[in-house]
């Protein structure tokens, strides 16, 4: 997630629309996964079928229609149509946010795959999808032995924006591993609770990766 | 919302506006923005009543509502629990409550004639029923209103997104000035539609003015009251005023009260914005003149419930006559009155939201979000030292996020002294975004000091952003800047800090060797817009080689609008780009100078039609009588459009000269030609009507027939009486020309005139003879 922010976006926009190209050969577009209609399980399987393998650019652009929310930049990157198409189709579903707790299971399972960009959409697709059980797998999650995955969790809870995941979340700023602690930083930024200054600003003082006190900087100035 | 608190919320409604009413009827002598104001602060407290009765601890007993006295004992262990789960109780309340009016006094029953009970002795057997119809008619009456004011506000989006927009020069300036005049910040957009009948603006946050299609053939005066007035809703915050009366509307819909005082609030709104437009120096007869017209176009018009038409036929005179009288107070409001009226509402508010059975009290304890921000900003300065370059940057970005004042000063060190140029640069751009003026001299320095460029650009734009006139020195000492993007930075800051200090500086990059900063030089100085600059504007309009920057130099003159400019203008009409002559002329019609006649007149024979069109518009704008001839020349033009400008321009010198030509016009093949030469005919102040006008009440287009009419009225010509009542009486005529045949008849004061007034009394039309009994008896309604 930091490297997503640290991209300049112009810089981004360069890349991507390249990266475009890269993805259009890799999935020839008439074959797409989607299907509309289907349940709310099977297109979260679908849509992480759908992401498995995809070199690193690429799940770039796919995290960022995900991510960064409705029609971001859509005009400024120049697509191969049908890419744009099926990163249309990916947006929307989570723009429809399924409260189906069936998709919960395979999503949650997903944060544990060895897969990086699998990981990295179902942690969002998780965030955004409105039912009180997605919140807390994602809570469930921040506790895994997998480093990794809490890292995910914790993206996870920022883009849910549940109230209740502040105290685990606070309680993520003392993981041993940095990657944890910068994401759980980045997470209560975007929760915007009054509770986390204080943690934050003795994260940004004292702690001795330069990313997390980076982490926590941005998230003290995204709070106002 | 349960029955108890709407049963609750319609006797204190009536209690509330009576005493609304009484109050602003006391105030009939005061502003109408006062008594506006006192309309949407009293109906806004309307809309908290019902809320403050659940919120406020504190409760008063009352002989008409459901005190604790009266209520079946259910009422008392009903405190602790939340106030939705009432099914049961509330028919326990309203039941108490009619019962308790059975059997009350005349007293009571006065006070409490909201809840619509017909059949009073049946009341108690049907009591379920008739709780439940009641709260189903609420509803559905509630819905329709809310439906009303939706369909409206889609209404009105699609009106104003649809519109084409009025983005010409002309507009945009003038609506730059009407913004600035009523400190707008918000994007104003205008757009023109032809389901407009007259302007109406809609919009929140963001303002949209839609004109009607013929806005475009409008001069200036009448569009620049229009936006004035039409802007003026927007900065007073009338349509939040007008949503939240409608609102109340929904809520209380069935008290004609809350519709009455909804009605005054919008008519006190358009007297508020009218008193405005007078304010900024309009004259009174003038303005009217302008609503007339708008209104004498708009044939039954529908606007949306939502957007605020600037005028309803309906409430026309009272307006009008309040406009035209020269006693009414007009001033706005001070934030003493705001205070006065939000306290003396909220004492009436209060106690009354307050009489009622007791409930919870919650109490949110608020934090201090002042304090919050400055423990971010204490954090985020602490770690301005960080050893990493990345968290630096980061907090520095943060701390211009958060714009917080208590940064400046750590910013400002930062900018000094941080051995990152990316630090520096962010905190240039923090300071930029602070817009604290304490940041000027450390800025300033930056912008000489700095080693390295990108600092130095964003210093001079972040100096631009906070707009103080200290910032000009270190600004002009950087004009001559080697390097082209600071110059131009430099330059751009300047136009926006448009202070008079910078014009030597600005002048002498009139002279840089850069065609395009010297075009941007002469964009800053038309914004500085003082005279002290026109020798120099004029030196390289008549010099320069680039022809965008002539052009620019002849754009900053009509800017700054000074006389001295005309002699270099009046050369630039021979300019070998079409683009500059026609700059040239628009900034002579703005400059208004008798000497700009002369050059302007020999346009008129240009070989180019937008030429011919902008030198006739130009003329329009001086009014000088010098033009009258050659123009009426000019109605011999093939070009239709120029014709059409040229009667347009007539009208506007009002030069009885002008009547021969104009009257030729009437019979012109274009129509939009003999509409405006039948208009402006009526402006010229002649003593006798032109055959050709009394003939043009015969004329194919419904629009030349009306303005004939009104023209007519305005000369005042018994002559015309025969032409007028052949027009009244013949059954092919629609309703509003022959209304407008009643105004023209009323004006000219002739015994025939009074024959057909007379004949209108007994007229199928009700206005007709409304408005026929007004012209008989004066104004009196």
């Amino acid at each position: 997630m930091m490297s997503l922010r640290r991209v300049p976006t112009l810089a981004a926009a360069g890349v991507l629309a390249a990266a475009a190209a890269t993805l259009a050969v890799e999935r020839p577009a008439e074959t797409s996964p989607l299907q509309h209609g289907a349940s709310d399980a099977t297109r979260a399987e679908q849509v992480l079928d759908a992401v498995r393998g995809t070199s690193s650019i690429a799940c770039e652009l796919i995290v960022r229609s995900l991510g960064v929310g409705w029609g971001w930049g859509w005009g400024r990157m120049h697509y191969e149509p049908d890419v744009a198409r099926e990163h249309l189709e990916l947006a929307r579903w989570t723009s429809e946010a399924p409260d189906d707790p069936a998709a919960i299971a395979p999503l949650r399972a997903a944060l544990d795959d060895p897969d990086t960009c699998v990981q990295r959409v179902a942690a969002r697709l998780l965030g955004r999808t409105d039912h009180p059980r997605a919140v807390a797998s994602l809570i469930d999650a921040l506790a895994s032995p997998n480093p990794r995955t809490r890292q995910l969790a914790a993206v996870g809870l920022g883009y849910a924006e549940s109230p209740e995941s502040v105290d685990p979340l606070l309680g993520a700023l003392r993981d041993d591993v940095s990657s944890v602690r910068a994401a759980a930083a980045w997470a209560l930024g975007e929760l915007e609770d009054e509770r986390a200054v204080r943690p934050l600003a003795r994260l940004l003082s004292d702690d001795p990766q330069p990313d997390v006190r980076r982490a926590a900087a941005l998230a003290l100035g995204s709070m106002y | 919302m349960s029955m108890t608190l709407l049963a609750d919320a319609a006797v204190k409604g009536v209690i509330y506006l009576a005493l609304l009413f009484a109050v602003v009827g006391a105030l009939r002598r005061g502003s109408a923005a006062t008594r506006h104001l006192f309309w949407s602060i009293g109906l806004t407290g309307l809309l908290l009543i019902p809320v403050l009765s659940v919120v406020i601890p504190l409760r008063i007993e009352l002989p008409f509502a459901p005190g604790p006295a009266d209520v079946a004992p259910s009422y008392e262990d009903a405190v602790p629990q939340p106030v939705i789960d009432t099914s049961e109780r509330a028919k326990d309340i309203v039941g108490t409550a009619i019962a308790s009016r059975e059997k009350g006094t005349s007293d009571e029953r006065a006070a409490s004639p909201v809840v619509p009970v017909k059949s009073r002795s049946r009341v108690r057997f049907e009591l379920p029923g008739l709780t439940g119809l009641l709260a189903a008619l609420w509803l559905a009456g509630a819905l329709v209103v809310l439906g009303r004011l939706v369909i409206g506000l889609i209404a009105t989006s699609v009106i104003a997104r649809r519109g084409l927009p009025l983005d010409g020069r002309a507009w945009a300036l003038m609506l730059n000035r009407v913004r600035a005049r009523l400190g707008i910040q918000a994007p104003v957009r205008l757009v023109s539609s032809r389901h407009a009948k007259v302007p109406f603006s809609c919009g929140v946050v963001n303002p949209v003015v839609v004109f009607p299609e013929e806005a475009e053939d409008w001069n200036d005066e009448r569009r620049r009251a229009v936006l004035l007035h039409e802007l003026a809703h927007f900065s007073r915050g009338d349509m939040i005023a007008h949503l939240l009366s409608q609102l109340a509307c929904a809520l209380h819909w069935f008290n004609p009260l809350v519709w009455l005082g909804a009605r005054r609030l919008r008519s006190e709104s358009e007297r508020a914005c009218d008193d405005l437009v007078l304010r900024a120096g309009t004259a009174p007869s003038e303005y009217a003149g302008h609503l007339i017209d708008i209104v004498r176009t708009a044939s039954r018009s529908w606007t949306p419930v939502v957007a605020l038409p600037m005028a309803r036929r309906s409430e026309f005179e009272g307006r009008l006559l309040a406009i035209l009288e020269p006693g009414v107070k007009r001033h706005g409001l001070t934030p003493a009155a705001v205070m006065f009226v939000v306290l003396a509402v909220a004492l009436t508010a209060v106690p009354l939201a307050a009489m009622g059975p007791e409930r919870a009290a919650p109490a949110a304890p608020d934090p201090s979000e002042a304090k919050a921000t400055s423990e971010r900003v204490t954090a985020l300065v602490g770690a301005l030292d960080d050893g990493d370059i990345e968290v630096r940057r980061t907090v520095v970005a943060s701390l211009g996020s958060l714009q917080d004042t208590t940064a400046v000063v750590a910013l400002m060190r930062a900018l000094r002294t941080d051995s990152d140029p990316e630090v520096r640069e962010a905190a240039a751009y923090a300071l930029g975004e602070i817009e604290d003026p304490r940041a000027v001299p450390a800025l300033g320095e930056a912008l000489q000091q700095d080693e390295v460029t990108a600092v130095r650009l964003m210093a001079a734009r972040a100096l631009g952003e906070i707009d103080d006139p200290r910032a000009v020195a270190p600004l002009a000492a950087a004009i001559g800047d080697p390097d082209r993007q600071i110059r131009v930075a430099v330059i751009q800051a300047l136009g926006e800090i448009e202070s008079p200090d910078a014009i030597d500086a600005l002048a002498s990059a009139l002279r840089d060797g850069d065609p395009e900063i010297r075009e941007y030089a002469a964009w800053a100085l038309g914004e500085v817009e003082d005279s002290r600059a026109v020798p120099a504007l004029a030196g390289i309009l008549t010099s320069d080689s680039e022809a965008s920057v002539r052009l620019k130099a002849a754009w900053a003159l009509g800017e700054i609008e000074h006389a001295n400019g005309v002699d270099a203008l009046a050369r630039a009409l021979d300019d070998q780009d079409p683009e500059v002559r026609q700059m040239a002329v628009w900034a002579l019609g703005q400059i208004e100078d008798p000497r700009a006649v002369e050059p302007l007149i020999r346009l008129l024979s240009d070989p180019d039609v937008e030429t011919r069109l902008t030198a006739i518009h130009a003329l329009g704008e001086i009014e000088s009588g010098q033009a009258v001839d050659p123009l009426i020349e000019a109605l011999r033009d093939s070009d239709a459009r120029v014709r059409e400008a040229t009667v347009w321009a007539l009208g506007q010198i009002e030069d009885p000269r002008a009547a021969p030509g104009l009257a030729a016009a009437l019979s012109d093949s274009e129509v939009k030609v003999r509409r405006y030469a039948a208009a402006a005919l009526g402006d010229l102040d002649l003593g006798s009507a032109p055959p050709e006008l009394i003939n043009a009440l015969r004329d194919d287009d419904l629009e030349v027939r009306r303005y004939a009419v009104h023209a007519l009225g305005d000369i005042e010509d018994p002559a015309a009486v025969p032409g007028l009542a052949e027009i009244f009486r013949s059954p092919d005529t629609d309703a509003d020309t022959r209304r407008a045949v009643i105004y023209a008849l009323s004006e000219i004061e002739d015994p025939a005139a009074y024959q057909v007034l007379v004949e209108a009394l007994e007229d199928e039309d009700p206005e007709i003879r409304r408005a026929a009994a007004r012209a008989l008896g004066g104004n009196d309604e």
